[in-house]
């Protein structure tokens, strides 16, 4: 899907001779590239990029950080940065992911991307990137602040884990944007729906909460969210010795929920072109 | 490789798109079958809800068809999309279609990707077409502060990145001030010279008047007519409206002395305006100046206070085949 160029004739008219019109085909690296810087501008200019990954990261930092008397191991808190940055940006992210094809119909542009030469999908995954990769970033530049703010030092056993694990929450949060927007485009109610679902998740995701706080008959529903995992990787990735388990857990729910996104948006669009179901225009 | 050479542009048989909401069943487009040969600019009319943005959806791939068949180049819009999406573009127009906080150019680069546009053709393309649309000054504001007219610039602009084979423009000069809609239909003759196909949906028929050689009118989802501009604007039955102003109460007497003149075809009063004066329409069947003298005898000792002659139009024409329905 290189680039390759066809000839297109025109034909000719009087005097003029017949014209041949260069077009290049569906190039996805390309294409994956300009959806997502596209979507990092677009997020760079909207003000809920901001007040979903600053606030929340503040607050939920003020929240855990000003109600204890004793101060902070370096262990605690980065305990409590790496589950305040899932919060946060499973927050922002996922919720702000949904709001991203919602947008696109709603400013009429959702047409457009199903119609192009490009693969609607490639778009859609590469802006949903660009958004999970600007909401970590802001996320973690407002925890930053939050750390200067509050005189905390965080301490990392495996920077590399870390890492490693902060990579997989971004490409977790877009494959969990990717099915959950994918099943509340279609919906009348896809905005009452995402914001009834969006606190439960980050229980079950053990971001509010500790998981041990849950009660024992739904800690399995905990466990089918990728959040809950990385939240245990980042854990052993911070604290130490570090545990690959819960990291390939999460990778293989993300797989897992990205192939369901997958299904349900080529359905949706299947869908929407038969039974015109989506206004598209 | 397209077989362009060989296929009509747009080739349509038999289409039938069909929308059923519970009981209700709604033949949006009945057994529709025409073709557009490449390079042909052809005007696709109807009053609202006849079925023409039905047809402009399917054409692009976004709406599937219930039965028939419809090529775009020769390629088959439900069974090879990719390869019509690769030669058409379709132009929607109106505040909706842009990303309204992106710029100008940024939705150009944007929508140039999704046409197939190579990164390295996008910049030149994209401050050529910004230039040629009259947005070039603005190309690095962000869309939300345009007015309507550059709005519809810009959707214009958007549909022409990809250097589209067959062009769907739908209202392309609503919103534009009349000096602006002019340079666009220029822009639109000049593509159409160049070898593009447009298919031309407007309810301003001087965009019609101006840019199509060949009228398609659509009623209830079925063609009715498919016709030459020239024989679509002779559907009127007349070639002038000559439009006389007189005295209060003298209506009656130009109508009833107009008959007796050869040649006027239909005599009728309009009203009376605020000043109390009386207007009269007659329709001319072939203009000829020597009639104005006929007539001006005709009306002698009349308190004849103003004539106006002007040449029966499209929107005449769109009248009568339409009998009478909105536009």
């Amino acid at each position: 899907m290189n680039g390759a160029e066809t000839g297109i004739r025109r034909p000719g008219r009087g005097d003029r001779p017949e014209i041949e019109v260069r077009r290049r085909r569906a190039n996805a690296w390309f294409a994956f590239w300009t959806a997502g810087r596209m979507q990092f501008r677009l997020g760079l200019r909207h003000s809920m990029t901001y007040a979903a990954g600053v606030l929340n990261s503040l607050m939920f930092l003020s929240i855990l950080v000003l109600s204890r008397r004793e101060p902070l191991d370096p262990g605690s808190t980065t305990a409590i940065l790496t589950g305040t940055a899932l919060a946060a940006f499973w927050a922002s992210s996922v919720w702000g992911g949904v709001a991203i094809l919602r947008r696109e119909r709603w400013m009429g542009v959702f047409g457009r991307s199903i119609t192009g030469v490009q693969d609607p999908l490639v778009l859609l995954t590469g802006k949903l990137l660009g958004a999970s990769v600007l909401n970590l970033a802001v996320v973690v530049a407002s925890l930053a602040v939050g750390c200067l703010i509050f005189g905390l030092r965080p301490a990392f056993g495996s920077p590399l884990g870390a890492l490693l694990g902060f990579a997989t929450v971004v490409l977790s949060g877009a494959a969990a944007s990717l099915l959950v927007g994918a099943l509340l485009v279609v919906s009348r109610h896809g905005v009452a729906i995402s914001n009834a679902i969006g606190v439960p998740i980050s229980l079950l995701g053990g971001t509010l909460l500790p998981l041990t706080f849950l009660p024992e008959p739904v800690t399995w529903l905990s466990r089918l969210i990728s959040l809950s995992w990385l939240q245990d990787f980042l854990h052993t990735a911070t604290a130490g010795p570090i545990d690959w388990t819960p990291l390939g857990c999460a990778l293989a729910l993300s797989l897992a929920y990205a192939a369901i996104g997958v299904f349900v948006f080529r359905r949706m669009v299947d869908r929407a072109r038969r039974d015109a179901t989506l206004d598209l225009f | 490789m397209s077989n362009v050479a060989t296929s009509p542009a747009i080739e349509l048989c038999g289409l039938t798109r069909i929308f059923a909401a519970g009981s209700d069943v709604v033949r949006a487009l009945d057994d529709v079958t025409f073709s557009v040969a490449p390079g042909e600019c052809v005007a696709l009319l109807g009053v609202n809800g006849a079925g023409k943005t039905t047809l402009t959806k399917v054409l692009s791939t976004l709406l599937l068809p219930t039965s028939g068949k419809a090529r775009i180049a020769g390629f088959d819009v439900v069974e090879q999309p990719r390869e019509v999406r690769a030669r058409l573009a379709a132009v929607f127009g109106g505040e909706r279609g842009l990303y309204s906080m992106l710029t100008a150019r940024e939705n150009l680069e944007y929508f140039g990707m999704l046409a197939g546009v190579g990164r390295r053709d996008l910049r030149l393309r994209v401050p050529e077409l910004l230039a040629e649309v009259g947005l070039d000054d603005a190309a690095d504001r962000r869309v939300e502060g345009y007015s309507k007219g550059m709005k519809q610039r810009l959707h214009i602009a958007a549909g022409l990145v990809g250097d589209p084979e067959v062009l769907l423009l739908d209202e392309p000069t609503v919103g534009l001030d009349p000096t602006e809609a002019d340079r666009l239909r220029g822009k639109i003759a000049q593509l159409v010279d160049g070898g593009m196909t447009v298919l031309l949906t407007s309810h301003y028929l001087l965009d019609v008047e101006r840019l199509a050689a060949r009228v398609l009118l659509i009623d209830h989802g079925r063609l009715t007519h498919d016709m030459s501009l020239r024989a679509f604007a002779a559907v009127a039955g007349y070639e002038a409206a000559v439009i006389v102003s007189v005295g209060e109460g003298a209506a009656d007497v130009v109508v009833r002395r107009a008959r007796e003149v050869g040649g006027i075809v239909v005599a009728k009063i309009d009203g009376t305006d605020g000043d109390g004066n009386d207007h009269v329409t007659l329709l001319v069947e072939r203009w000829q100046p020597e009639l104005l003298v006929v007539l001006g005898q005709a009306l002698t000792a009349v308190p004849v206070l103003d004539i106006q002659v002007r040449a029966a139009g499209l929107e005449e024409a769109f009248a009568v085949l339409t009998k009478g329905q909105s536009v």
